[in-house]
């Protein structure tokens, strides 16, 4: 169950991000003035877009999209977009799953919606998916060299000392070592000896 | 300086009858009073009793801000108050209220204090002298440089009580300077005014609950009920008639009523001194044991053993909130919960207690599915919280607020009840039946139709509770249920907490009050620097003292008397009837002491 939500999480993370992405990617070019440098296709002429002419050029079947900088500069949308999300998700198979399957959400929804022939929209080329896929893989390789940071990485980090004691899991009940007491949580004194079960039993980690 | 009383009374309240504006009742009722110089006088009464109004009177906002039909007068040194502008009182009386915020105008605590002298167009030098004064009185040194926002509910409070101080009255008031605090920084307010005691000669007039801490202050105590001043006279005098109190919602100090109680089962001599302090009340009751011969000699261990056995069974019972290894870290940095690892089962009845700051809120705030743990889960039967939707922890979970008016906000009782259901799809005769269960629960048949705000405090408490059962909760949670109530109005409501846990509904209390965890709570879980110091039975986590010290917590008053006669062979008790119970078994035994206690019964 929790592998299917993650396909679906990573394919409607993508299906509504990447426009996103490539309309704030364009708006950002253009006002740093960066057409001189082939990074502004033509897409962005300043004025609201229509979602059908957004996709379209997701799917590089616009006009002179697979021509010069504009197609580049898509390339650079479904890369950056699922490098992202890969680390977002974090399930390698659900991301490039995910790569697939919006990349089929952009066909579904122009050929229902917008009754495109499908001869038109299917699959001119697979550029796209294969951007992101290498994307995914990039996010993902780092990540594992990386290794996962957790939150008592990022406490250390801030020079906060945690004390072996704190990081014992416990299974409930405890016993207290000295009375046999049953304690229902990782309290620092047994209720009934009052012995100190930090030092008792948490510190020596026998709990683990 | 010299706190003797002078002659000549500083205030005198004479013939004073006070009604707001369109109320057909009188809030006070022909009071008369006479209060001198250097008098500590200690003002007791339930809640809406007129405490608050009696002192508006005094510092002017009745007639000056508040309006309505004053009769009879309020003299401030010979002068009537009505004849006196609101500044020119305000030189001889300084007030306090509950929530020090209320009254702070400045930003560092240096001009807060000076903000009323300056007001006064006071000389630079003059000035001077009464910070001087007012941070010698209050002992706020240390605080002196801070930010006003940055102190701690008692430090803020200290600082307002030496604003208060600048202004060197001649009459200061403080209207439950406590009622906010947690016991530390109630605690570090009740050393401010036992020192003010000693460093002023002005007449100090103390509305409190607290009353263990503050009576051993007081040259006289004042008993207030429906406008009417029923009781006047020295704490020892007044303290001698427990039952008068009770009647009017109000708790007497454990010390005195357990003195009281033993005279009138002929333990105590009939002519014994009622005593002040638990000290003095403890040595009274050790000097009769150690004097008398020892009819049963009990092993505290042993008396109680149902209860022990009652939290050993609960773990047999479902776990129904599951905390594992939670740690909880806010933006600023705060480590809020470090690492907790709790179960806690089907039926329970549990008092959580701690400091502010010790986590608890943060621990009920994961419980309900508000905050993302940083590290670790919170299971609700069995079920992560942070997947579980509103509408189903709603269903599960019910919270009550501090203040049951910010749960109210619909045209009629029945309606109010019915909200929560309807939000969750819940029509026709299913919702009927819920709130007709919930209204009979409450005890609230015949209100149906009635406006939820035009309800008193007790009632809307109740249609609170009712909204939440309509819900059909699983498990209730109620945080801090009884600040500013007064003792009869917070027992009625925990009465009603244990009834609704005894048919089967998990409760959950967070509250500063011992006295009512000690009372209705079944399991004590203490938390301390967002770790758990001690779970356990109520009885048993009450009884280590040494332990609870360690987050500068205290058990109930009754039990400090209980625990210092242990050695007679008194076990720790929770309430004044087990402590009165037990001298009775020590003294006269077992058979004697419940042929007593069903007597009295």
């Amino acid at each position: 169950m929790v592998k299917i939500m993650n396909y679906l999480k990573a394919a409607w993370f993508g299906f509504i991000s990447l426009p996103i992405l490539l309309v704030v990617s364009q708006f950002i070019a253009r006002e740093l003035g960066l057409s001189e440098y082939g990074i502004v296709i033509t897409l962005y002429k300043g004025a609201p877009m229509s979602i059908n002419y957004i996709v379209r050029w997701l799917l590089l079947i616009e006009n002179n999209a697979l021509t010069g900088s504009n197609f580049y500069a898509v390339l650079l949308v479904w890369g950056l977009g699922w490098f992202i999300i890969m680390d977002w998700v974090r399930d390698y198979p659900a991301v490039v799953g995910g790569v697939v399957l919006t990349y089929l959400f952009y066909i579904i929804y122009l050929s229902i919606y917008h009754r495109y022939p499908l001869v038109l929209v299917f699959p001119v080329n697979f550029y796209p998916i294969l951007i992101g896929v290498i994307a995914a893989s990039l996010s993902f390789i780092l990540r594992k060299r990386r290794g996962t940071i957790t939150f008592f990485d990022r406490l250390s980090r801030t020079g906060v000392l945690v004390p072996k004691a704190y990081l014992v899991h416990v299974e409930l009940p405890v016993r207290c070592p000295r009375c046999n007491t049953v304690v229902l949580s990782n309290a620092k004194y047994c209720w009934k000896c009052g012995v100190d079960l930090e030092k008792e039993l948490y510190e020596r980690g026998e709990m683990k | 300086m010299n706190i003797q009383a002078s002659s000549d009374p500083v205030l005198k309240i004479k013939n004073l009858s006070f009604k707001f504006q369109g109320s057909k009742e009188y809030v006070l009722k022909n009071i008369n009073l006479v209060f001198n110089k250097g008098e500590f006088v200690l003002l007791i009464g339930p809640s809406g009793c007129g405490k608050t109004t009696l002192i508006n009177t005094i510092n002017g906002i009745i007639p000056h801000v508040i309006e309505g039909i004053r009769k009879g007068h309020v003299y401030i040194q010979g002068k009537d108050t009505k004849e006196m502008k609101l500044a020119e009182i305000s030189t001889h009386v300084a007030t306090v209220f509950q929530d020090p915020e209320t009254q702070f105008f400045t930003l560092s605590v240096v001009d807060e204090i000076v903000f009323g002298p300056e007001n006064l167009k006071l000389p630079a030098d003059e000035i001077e002298k009464r910070l001087e004064f007012a941070v010698k009185a209050t002992g706020v040194e240390e605080l002196l440089e801070k930010d006003v926002m940055s102190l701690s509910g008692g430090q803020k409070q200290r600082v307002a009580i030496a604003s208060a101080m600048a202004m060197m009255p001649d009459i200061l008031i403080l209207d439950e300077p406590t009622t906010n605090l947690d016991p530390k920084g109630a605690a570090e307010v009740l050393r401010t005014i036992a020192n003010l005691r000693h460093q002023t000669n002005a007449l100090i007039i103390l509305i409190e609950h607290r009353l263990e801490e503050v009576t051993k202050y007081a040259d006289r105590v004042l008993v207030m009920n429906q406008g009417e001043i029923i009781a006047n006279g020295p704490p020892r005098e007044v303290f001698n008639n427990p039952d008068l109190l009770y009647e009017i919602g109000i708790r007497p100090p454990w010390a005195a009523e357990t003195i009281v109680r033993l005279k009138r089962m002929g333990l105590l001599n009939a002519d014994t001194p009622v005593p002040i302090t638990p000290d003095e009340a403890a040595e009274m009751i050790a000097k009769k044991l150690g004097g008398q011969k020892i009819a049963v000699k009990e092993d505290s261990k042993n008396v109680f053993p149902h209860e022990e056995e009652e939290y050993v069974k609960a773990m047999k019972n479902e776990p129904i909130i599951e905390i594992i290894d939670l740690w909880h870290r806010y933006p600023d940095g705060t480590i809020a919960l470090k690492g907790i690892n709790l179960k806690i089962h089907r039926g329970e009845f549990v008092g959580i207690i701690g400091q502010n700051g010790a986590g608890k809120s943060t621990l009920l705030l994961h419980v309900l599915g508000i905050l993302r743990p940083s590290h670790g889960v919170v299971k609700v039967y069995g079920k992560n919280v942070i997947a579980m939707s509103v509408g189903e922890l709603s269903q599960t979970i019910g919270l009550i607020f501090q203040n049951p008016d910010l749960m109210l906000f619909q045209n009629t009782v029945w309606n109010e009840i019915a909200f929560g259901p309807r939000n969750i799809g819940v029509k026709g005769e299913e919702l009927e039946a819920r709130v007709k269960e919930a209204l009979e629960m409450m005890r609230l048949v015949g209100f149906e139709n009635r406006h939820p705000r035009a309800l008193s405090r007790g009632q809307r408490h109740r249609v609170a509770v009712a909204s939440i059962l309509s819900m059909r909760p699983r498990i209730l949670i109620a945080d801090e249920p009884t600040t500013g109530q007064d003792f009869g109005a917070s027992k009625k409501y925990l009465e009603l907490l244990r009834e609704l846990n005894r048919q089967g509904t998990t409760i959950l209390v967070v509250s500063h009050d011992m006295d009512l965890i000690a009372r209705y709570a079944k399991r004590v879980i203490v938390l301390k620097e967002g770790r758990i110091l001690i779970d356990g039975p109520t009885r048993a986590v009450f009884s280590r003292e040494d332990l609870l010290a360690e987050t500068d917590l205290a058990p109930p008053y009754v039990t400090r008397i209980g625990n210092k006669l242990r050695k007679f062979g008194i076990p720790t008790v929770l309430t004044v009837e087990e402590l009165v119970y037990q001298i009775a078994v020590t003294l006269k035994g077992r058979k004697w002491a419940d042929k007593i206690a069903k007597e009295a019964m």
